[in-house]
């Protein structure tokens, strides 16, 4: 039996797929679900001088049911835990999921032995698209994470990459 | 406005050399401070005032603030491990004319630490001793809903303890 090289999905697509994801990257609206201190950035990124709105994600829901991408900005307690799963289960698909700050990625700086209270990253509970570090992240970071975002869900990136030095 | 609440606070302590609380367990390395009200310097303690008083004088306490227009700022707790106690603080502040902070303190068994409710008359302090009771285990008598308030309300722990382990 020969090998058969699969082209993975994200370079594969229809017209009309290619069509709706370019709509579905161009206009991702998040649910607000700010927990904590990246909650601030997520504002900040939200105002006018970052200006989330230049990527079609200024529209924050305030109900699962109408938002494409969950951005989970702060820390998840254990007592949030069954709340956090019914809202992430509530999102109509496609969804997508960011972990902004370290606390959603690990628990942050709460992933110590001493831990009684604090769930270690959000993909503990559910599938994470976006990763994106920082205590918190500036506002810039959290743009780079959309752009990710955006990049996986089309295959292009918006803007090219910009590499120190 | 100091003096004032120092004298109305004077009367709660009529014997000068009573004792602070129920004698705790253990030994007692430094002297133990007796019950009354002693003026201290705002910038090195962040208070004017600190009292020490028994449990049960912890409401007329209270009582007597909410006469002199204080208002209740935090209750926390302490544990003394090596005494076997419980100390809870009760910050109260004044706003308005002359800037003053009393800090109140009293000290329950490690084993047993019942302490009444102040929130009959500062209802503030509903949810501040929810959060004592969730964290040092510490009960509140006569609390009209005591139950955890950050942990999950299953949870069989008081993780500030000092002899918690996760």
């Amino acid at each position: 039996m020969g090998e058969e090289n699969v082209p993975s999905s994200i370079v594969q697509f229809a017209q009309l797929d290619k069509l709706l994801n370019l709509g579905r990257a161009n206009s991702l609206w998040p649910m607000t679900f700010g927990l904590a201190c990246c909650a601030i950035e997520m504002m900040c990124t939200g105002g006018s001088r970052f200006d989330i709105s230049r990527f079609g994600a200024e529209v924050f829901r305030p109900s699962p049911r109408q938002s494409d991408v969950m951005i989970v900005a702060g820390t998840i307690n254990k007592k949030l835990e069954l709340a956090i799963k019914t809202l992430y289960d509530q999102m109509p698909e496609p969804k997508w999921v960011i972990a902004m700050g370290n606390c959603a990625i690990s628990g942050g700086p709460f992933k110590v032995a001493c831990n009684y209270n604090v769930v270690e990253g959000a993909d503990k509970l559910f599938p994470v698209d976006v990763y994106i570090p920082g205590c918190p992240p500036r506002p810039e970071a959290l743009l780079e994470g959309i752009m990710t975002l955006e990049e996986k869900i089309t295959g292009k990136r918006r803007w090219p990459r910009v590499h120190p030095g | 406005m100091l003096e004032k609440t120092l004298v109305a606070l004077v009367e709660l302590f009529p014997e000068p050399a009573s004792a602070a609380a129920p004698a705790g367990e253990g030994t007692q390395e430094a002297p133990l401070r007796e019950a009354g009200v002693v003026a201290t310097g705002f910038a090195k303690h962040g208070s004017h005032l600190d009292v020490l008083c028994r449990p049960d004088q912890v409401v007329a306490v209270a009582q007597i603030m909410d006469r002199e227009g204080y208002f209740l700022e935090a209750i926390s707790g302490v544990d003394w491990l090596d005494m076997q106690q419980f100390e809870i603080l009760y910050d109260y502040n004044r706003l308005g004319g002359e800037h003053c902070r009393v800090l109140v303190r009293t000290r329950v068994p490690r084993r047993e630490p019942v302490v009444p409710t102040v929130s009959h008359v500062f209802p503030a302090a509903d949810w501040h001793e929810r959060e004592t009771f969730d964290f040092y285990g510490v009960q509140f008598q006569d609390h009209p809903n005591l139950i955890r308030i950050l942990l999950p309300e299953d949870a069989d722990f008081h993780p500030l303890r000092k002899d918690f382990k996760p």
